[in-house]
């Protein structure tokens, strides 16, 4: 099982190098960066959409959900390559974090130990996010995860109240909160850096479900 | 003992019979060709075979296992036709790749190395995998699908896209492939290179196995060919009229009497000729039973 989670780790590697991947990511850290947030809102920015850009390069495009058939006649599991895709994209992203945190650090003064807790707090949203982003890139394609990009972008810094002033009330508000609530957002994971329980563990319930997800969505697309 | 067995086998697709109770077994070392018309059912059976599509009935065992298993994917390799890879890895990556699934460290390297010779891909093994032919494809297909020492193989339309001479190293390739004990399931039109290689056929269509038997069996009969001066307005009976006269299938009769009866009908013959059937002869004649039922 971990070796089958392992191999997946090598599309990521090349699509680093041989896609517009690397460049995107590379623009998105010194976008955050030359910005001057907060290092929470940084690190959370940063480590969720490089987790969305990630899961769209290495798992989204028709070709490679194509090739997740051929995949399957292999002796490895649809869990495993959930698993090992997530990995792959969390691990991308995690690495945008250090590397946006460790900016961040160079160019101006702050306290070394905030900026840690608020790479864990990236870290664990990208993982979240990267999740989420495989289950529904497997279910609707690299059109879900432009929706999802725009979400963590535009919309998921606010909370489930700002989204109901915002909205000014009624049905669309309401689930529109909810839709809020439930996906990974910015409102709430910006309490991951001050180890706010409740959203470590939607961040953990999201990284578990989401590569689960993931996987039921893989195997019936891939045995029908 | 077969390695693989599949028993009364179903499948349909909203209103269509895709399969509609095929049986087939393969045993160890054996290759049996899989032939018949487009929409015959071949690549519905061989995707059922692999594991990829569920059957609505039946069984199929695949080396004790059911199909599909990760104990089945172990012993079965699948070549589909029009293979799809991961676009950005090169070929050496994308065997390399599947070959984690299979076995770490030398292991791994070794069973690279064995596939690219397999599907003769040493030259193109820098390039990258969405950049192939379409011939380099299926060359690729092949050599995925007999990573890990695999026992059993459902190639489908694997020999086509080839140029003759790598469509006749692969043919020997899979002989020798066979000839270490794997089973090979060959769905093909090209239908001189399954009666050269296969040991056994399978005729589908509709669904169904029409003919089936092995090639000795299916191709023992003689066929005369009657070369005529002016085609026939009629063919006597028991004949059918080709581009250069007419032929029949001898059956128990002799070549004088068919050729007294082409005389008896008025027929100037310039040359004559007894041949054995060809597979083609015997699809035909399969598909014509089964359109006549």
């Amino acid at each position: 099982m971990l070796r089958c989670i392992l191999a997946e780790w090598q599309l990521a590697r090349t699509r680093l190098v041989r896609s517009r991947l690397g460049l995107w990511l590379l623009l998105l850290v010194t976008g955050f960066v030359l910005v001057g947030r907060h290092p929470v809102i940084l690190a959370l920015d940063t480590g969720m959409l490089a987790a969305v850009l990630a899961v769209a390069f290495t798992a989204g495009a028709d070709s490679d959900r194509a090739a997740l058939a051929l995949t399957l006649t292999h002796p490895t599991t649809p869990l495993a390559v959930a698993a090992g895709r997530w990995l792959a994209a969390s691990i991308v992203a995690g690495i945008c974090v250090g590397l946006a945190c460790g900016a961040q650090a160079g160019l101006r003064d702050g306290d070394a130990a905030e900026l840690w807790r608020a790479a864990a707090g990236g870290v664990a949203a990208a993982g979240a996010t990267a999740a989420c982003a495989l289950a529904l890139v497997w279910a609707g394609g690299n059109a879900a995860a432009g929706v999802l990009f725009l979400y963590v972008f535009v919309i998921s810094g606010l909370g489930p109240p700002a989204v109901a002033v915002v909205l000014g009330g009624g049905l669309a508000s309401r689930m529109a909160g909810v839709v809020v609530d439930v996906l990974p957002g910015v409102w709430r994971y910006a309490r991951l850096a001050g180890g706010d329980s409740g959203a470590w563990l939607h961040a953990g319930s999201w990284t578990v479900g989401g590569v689960a997800a993931a996987a039921l969505v893989l195997a019936r697309r891939t045995r029908r | 003992m077969s390695l693989l067995d599949a028993r009364d086998v179903t499948r349909s697709f909203g209103a269509v019979h895709a399969m509609a109770g095929v049986s087939l077994s393969l045993v160890p070392g054996e290759i049996v060709g899989l032939v018949g018309p487009n929409g015959a059912g071949k690549t519905t059976l061989l995707r059922l075979l692999a594991g990829t599509l569920r059957p609505d009935g039946g069984t199929i065992i695949v080396a004790g296992h059911g199909a599909g298993s990760l104990q089945a994917r172990r012993a079965l390799g699948f070549a589909p036709d029009g293979a799809v890879f991961p676009p950005t890895l090169t070929v050496r990556e994308v065997l390399d790749y599947y070959a984690r699934l299979h076995a770490a460290g030398a292991g791994r390297r070794a069973l690279v190395a064995e596939a690219l010779d397999l599907g003769a891909l040493d030259e193109v093994a820098g390039r990258r995998a969405a950049l192939l032919s379409r011939g380099y494809v299926q060359r690729l297909a092949l050599a995925q699908a007999a990573l890990g020492g695999r026992r059993i193989l459902l190639l489908d339309e694997t020999l086509a896209g080839l140029d003759p001479l790598v469509r006749r190293r692969q043919c020997d390739r899979l002989m020798a492939l066979a000839g270490t004990g794997v089973a090979v399931l060959l769905s093909s039109h090209d239908l001189a290179a399954v009666e050269r290689l296969a040991s056994r056929v399978l005729i589908l269509a509709r669904g169904r196995v029409v003919r089936e038997g092995s090639m000795p069996g299916l191709l023992r009969e003689r066929v005369l060919e009657v070369v005529l001066d002016a085609p026939p307005r009629e063919p006597p009976p028991g004949f059918r009229v080709t581009v250069f006269g007419l032929e029949t299938e001898l059956g128990g009769g002799t070549v004088e009497a068919a050729l007294a009866l082409c005389r008896a009908h008025r027929l100037a013959v310039r040359a004559s000729r007894v041949r054995l059937k060809s597979l083609e002869d015997v699809v035909l004649d399969a598909l014509d039973d089964d359109t006549a039922r």
